[in-house]
């Protein structure tokens, strides 16, 4: 009988965890890499002790919203490997610190190999995991679903991020109803680079989830890339919506 | 993880399938260890014996025999059909660690030999896998 040994270690690493949020959106450039990184320093902002793990594995870049230079860190093997502290109460992972930010050419098969190796050897001590997906619903999303399902299948709360295009908007209703199907309950739907929310009440309400916030176009975003202390101070008033809402859970 | 925390997902893999089957007697352990995992085989065995011994004394769980079975990494590209076994020793320290804890780096690292690409599968020597057989059941 073969095992595969990752799942144990992966169970016992989750586990310690009050909340995963997975950050997804079928659609690419919708921003969720932005808002994982926002999400993530506004909660610590808050006194939360948050994890942020970039699993967008062929093309990771939370690295470089947050002015994380991969070249120069060495992680520290403790009981597996601790995240690197970028600031106090924010831990980070990313597959960019094993390729030194190279581009990681793999197919499937590969990706759920590394997503389960990054679980398996990641030793958190935070009570939020904030997870960057890439686009679509594929491996990555399909893997980490999956992994979180045999720890607690609540302790996954998915925020869906959508733009104001139809494009985004069309997805991210499809996006609801196959969320459901798959039995989790999403945290809620956050609009990036919108001036309202107004244009997805309707289905808001339809779909019984909640408009979490909405985050305006930022001007100068590209000049505030690297700089977390920027960017947290752009994220801080639209993101108490989905904090409270983080807080009503953890603090249940 | 890595020795240390991979001996002690393979002892909590065999405790979880000693209760499963209901035995306290794994007759036989086979510990595969691909080359690319880029395991120091003396601390993850010394790792694994410290553990097994706790597993028996609070447990009452008993390994009878186990054995460690090496395993070459060997690569077959999707392009061009070539496989090939990469020359590991041969490769820098920096890429060696990368490739220790996540395998698949090795494709930002290394391409075919013999069309360039990218695009290949590891068909060996990647992965840690554990094969158990049963004692009798209590």
């Amino acid at each position: 009988m073969h095992r595969d040994y990752r799942l144990f270690a992966i169970h016992s690493r989750l586990s310690s965890l009050k909340l995963v949020v997975p950050i997804i959106s079928p659609k690419g450039g919708v921003g969720k890499s932005t808002v994982s990184a926002m999400l993530s320093l506004a909660l610590t902002d808050r006194g939360i002790s948050t994890g942020l793990l970039d699993l967008d594995i062929t093309n990771p870049a939370l690295h470089i919203i947050l002015g994380i230079n991969i070249h120069s860190i060495k992680l520290e093997e403790v009981k597996g490997i601790k995240p690197f502290r970028p600031l106090e109460g924010l831990e980070f992972m990313s597959i960019a610190f094993f390729t030194r930010g190279a581009i990681l050419p793999v197919r499937g098969s590969g990706i759920v190999n590394i997503v389960r190796d990054l679980l398996a050897i990641t030793n958190w001590n935070s009570t939020v995991l904030v997870v960057d997906t890439p686009p679509g619903f594929s491996d990555e999303v399909f893997e980490l679903l999956l992994l979180l399902h045999t720890v607690n299948p609540h302790v996954a709360k998915p925020l869906i991020i959508t733009g104001q295009s139809v494009l985004s908007f069309a997805s991210t209703k499809q996006l609801l109803n196959l969320i459901r199907r798959e039995r989790f309950e999403p945290l809620g739907v956050l609009c990036n680079m919108c001036s309202s929310a107004k244009f997805l009440q309707e289905t808001a309400e339809a779909y019984n989830v909640e408009i979490l916030g909405c985050v305006p176009f930022i001007q100068n975003f590209e000049e505030i890339i690297g700089d977390a202390k920027a960017i947290l101070k752009s994220a801080r008033p639209y993101f108490n919506g989905v904090i409270d809402k983080i807080l009503s859970i953890v603090k249940a | 993880m890595h020795e240390w925390a991979l001996a002690e997902a393979i002892v909590k893999l065999i405790e979880n399938s000693a209760v499963e089957n209901r035995t306290n007697r794994v007759d036989y352990v086979e510990i595969t260890l691909g080359e690319l995992q880029q395991v120091d085989e003396e601390i993850l065995l010394y790792a694994f014996n410290e553990l097994l011994t706790i597993l028996k004394n609070e447990k009452n769980i008993e390994v009878v025999k186990y054995q460690l079975v090496k395993e070459r990494a060997e690569f077959k590209c999707n392009r061009c059909s070539f496989i090939w076994s990469p020359d590991v020793s041969a490769m820098p320290a920096n890429e060696l660690e990368m490739i220790h804890f996540i395998p698949e780096t090795v494709h930002s690292f290394i391409s075919c030999p013999r069309c360039g690409s990218h695009d290949f599968e590891i068909i060996r020597g990647r992965d840690l896998s554990v094969r158990l057989t049963h004692g009798t059941k209590v």
